[in-house]
């Protein structure tokens, strides 16, 4: 099922790149036809496992990855619906497939990690809250690249079959800061209610974990990148660069914090 | 036996004649239905649209006898301009499918002044209108006018002839509208009253922007072009402190050296927290240092670059008619397959009852 989903999506991707190479408009009609096939499949498959499982299903690498990628693409539908963004197909498309990709690699260690069914509605929300924040960031980082091809195309004054196609650059600014607020939230609950788990149900406080620095540590490079454009005015191609930089050393390091970390290894 | 029926199109456009003789065989909107009332006569037209823009005058009619119908419609025009259409080379008249081909190509901005231009398919769909509640429309002309509608639709998804302006002024507000999205509530500049700019500032006031403020040496001259455009007054020395709540600077000044310099300017974006600046700079020499660019959050466009631009698009847009003109044939063979096969239909399509009924409606009204 997850084939299929992968194969709708990676047919919008080469859909939705060949109309904007071609500076062909993207009917909103065909994107969602093409898109919604594979993401209601991806839903019925994750719904079948959280059924069997009783909890969201987050617990170990590959439906980790499995729900980073589904949460992608709600989120996309969801801005797509509302601020008409129809092109980000392009921009974040290719890591949705690559993520996919992983996840069916990683399919091999594929086994049930919360082993205490009591913990495990919390570590639901907890896994479930954090990923829908990087998937977040993920999509503010997609929206950021987006930002970049259009201010470049402004800057150089070199205007691409692409340049009318693309949102104003004030939209896609909002967008993402919108998107990094909202990761930014869910990351920050995610977290808290991490603490609150391990201090309420476990009665234990959590060690000086890796994967625990590394999540503090991502934290606070979003809560630099929100209040440099609230506070310092940043202007909005240094915060789009910041956006694309930051969640590309999300994605390098995720591997290795887990790998790393005693409580959080899958 | 029924005559086989034709549909003619017999017109005048902006190609075959000058503006002086378009203006004699217009028919003003108010005037189309009377127009095609009068072309009844004795039911050698069928069917009649009229489509007067400022560009074209165009008849379009389905008739089983070519000459005469020709010979009505030449001679309803002759009545209204005082000008003999058959003594003159500007007329065109196309019969089927070379008829068919042209209100497709019109409808797709082919046939436009500005290649691939959108606003005269509203015109045809007007003229359409007109001439469908006037129940000078049947079976032919239906089909026609619907299936020129879905060709326009369908070049417009599959081509880029629409894509991008021609014009500096259109360039301009292009741009503005792809750093700012809506205009509504965004702040425009003068430095300097010139003609471009104030056509430039009125383009970008058509798109919505709403504040204006002009900044000129002359205070008097600025105050008048303030007042034709709902804008304010301000004197030129005053830029600096109204660019930073500007959007939108558009500069024409005589001035001999830059007036808008990356030094002046630098404090300038620091005062503003991020947010761009949309420069366009038409004066001769340039008004603007070209280093300001590299400032985060300007964009700076001077004449020549807009001009680039429009001459891009254009030559985008002529690249496309081969593609346009290749939908549009495959159309034209489907809709003449349709018309031969619907030929009898046609012919008992009756609209002489129809028109009968609606003059009599109009008389009594």
């Amino acid at each position: 099922m997850l084939w299929w989903a992968l194969s709708f999506y990676a047919i919008s991707l080469l859909f939705a790149l060949w109309r904007m190479g071609m500076g062909l408009p993207y009917r909103p009609w065909v994107k969602f036809a093409l898109l919604l096939p594979g993401f209601l499949l991806h839903t019925i498959y994750l719904w079948e496992r959280g059924l069997a499982a009783g909890h969201c299903p987050v617990s170990n690498l590959f439906e980790t990855l499995t729900f980073i990628t589904w949460c992608l693409v709600a989120l996309h539908l969801v801005i797509a619906a509302v601020w008409r963004i129809h092109y980000l197909t392009a921009f974040y498309m290719p890591l949705v497939l690559v993520i996919q990709l992983a996840a069916l690699i990683a399919r091999k260690t594929d086994r049930p990690a919360f082993e205490n069914w009591q913990e495990s509605s919390w570590l639901g929300l907890h896994a479930s809250l954090i990923t829908l924040g990087y998937a977040a960031f993920g999509l503010a980082g997609a929206v950021a690249l987006m930002y970049l091809v259009q201010e470049r195309q402004l800057r150089t004054r070199r205007l691409g079959p692409s340049f009318m196609l693309l949102p104003p650059i004030l939209r896609l600014e909002g967008i993402q800061v919108w998107l990094l607020a909202g990761g930014f939230v869910l990351l920050t609950v995610g977290l808290v209610s991490g603490f609150a788990g391990m201090h309420f149900i476990r009665q234990r406080l959590l060690p000086v974990d890796p994967k625990l620095l590394w999540s503090g540590a991502i934290w606070a490079m979003y809560l630099i990148l929100l209040l440099g454009r609230q506070m310092r005015g940043w202007s909005g191609r240094w915060l789009a660069w910041s956006s694309v930089v930051v969640f590309a050393f999300v994605l390098a390091t995720f591997w290795i914090s887990n790998a790393l970390s005693q409580f959080h290894r899958y | 036996m029924r005559p086989l029926m034709n549909i003619m199109a017999i017109g005048v456009n902006h190609r075959t004649a000058p503006v002086e003789v378009r203006e004699r065989f217009a028919i003003s909107e108010a005037d189309i239905a009377p127009c095609l009332h009068s072309l009844v006569g004795d039911g050698t037209i069928r069917e009649l649209a009229i489509l007067s823009t400022c560009n074209r005058v165009e008849v379009y009619a389905v008739s089983g006898d070519v000459k005469a119908a020709t010979r009505m419609i030449f001679d309803a025009l002759k009545n209204r301009s005082g000008l003999d259409p058959e003594a003159r080379n500007d007329f065109y008249i196309h019969e089927q499918p070379s008829s068919v081909q042209h209100l497709y190509e019109v409808c797709a901005g082919l046939d436009s002044m500005v290649v691939g231009e959108t606003e005269i398919l509203g015109q045809v769909k007007e003229a359409y209108r007109i001439a469908h509640e006037a129940h000078r429309t049947g079976l032919a002309l239906n089909k026609l006018f619907q299936s020129a509608f879905a060709v326009a639709k369908e070049i417009r998804s599959r081509t880029r002839i629409g894509m991008g302006s021609v014009s500096v002024g259109s360039v301009a507000v292009d741009l503005a509208g792809q750093i700012f999205g809506d205009l509504d509530k965004r702040t425009v500049l003068l430095i300097g009253a010139g003609e471009t700019s104030e056509t430039t500032a009125r383009s970008l006031q058509s798109r919505g922007a709403k504040s204006l403020v002009i900044a000129n040496r002359s205070l008097e001259r600025a105050r008048a072009l303030a007042d034709s455009l709902h804008g304010r007054a301000v004197e030129l020395d005053s830029w600096t402190a109204e660019c930073e709540r500007a959007d939108i600077v558009i500069s024409s000044t005589a001035a001999p050296h830059p007036v808008i310099t990356r030094e002046k300017l630098e404090g300038v974006m620091q005062r503003r927290n991020g947010s761009p600046l949309f420069l366009i700079d038409i004066a001769v020499p340039c008004d603007i240092e070209r280093e300001v660019s590299q400032l985060a959050g300007i964009y700076l466009y001077d004449i020549d670059d807009l001009q680039v631009i429009a001459d891009q698009n254009l030559a985008m847009r002529q690249k496309e008619i081969a593609v346009c003109k290749q939908i549009i044939r495959e159309h034209v063979d489907r809709f003449s397959a349709w018309f031969s096969e619907q030929g009898v239909q046609i012919a008992k399509c009756p609209t002489a009852r129809k028109m009968a009924a609606w003059r009599k409606s109009t008389v009594t009204a």
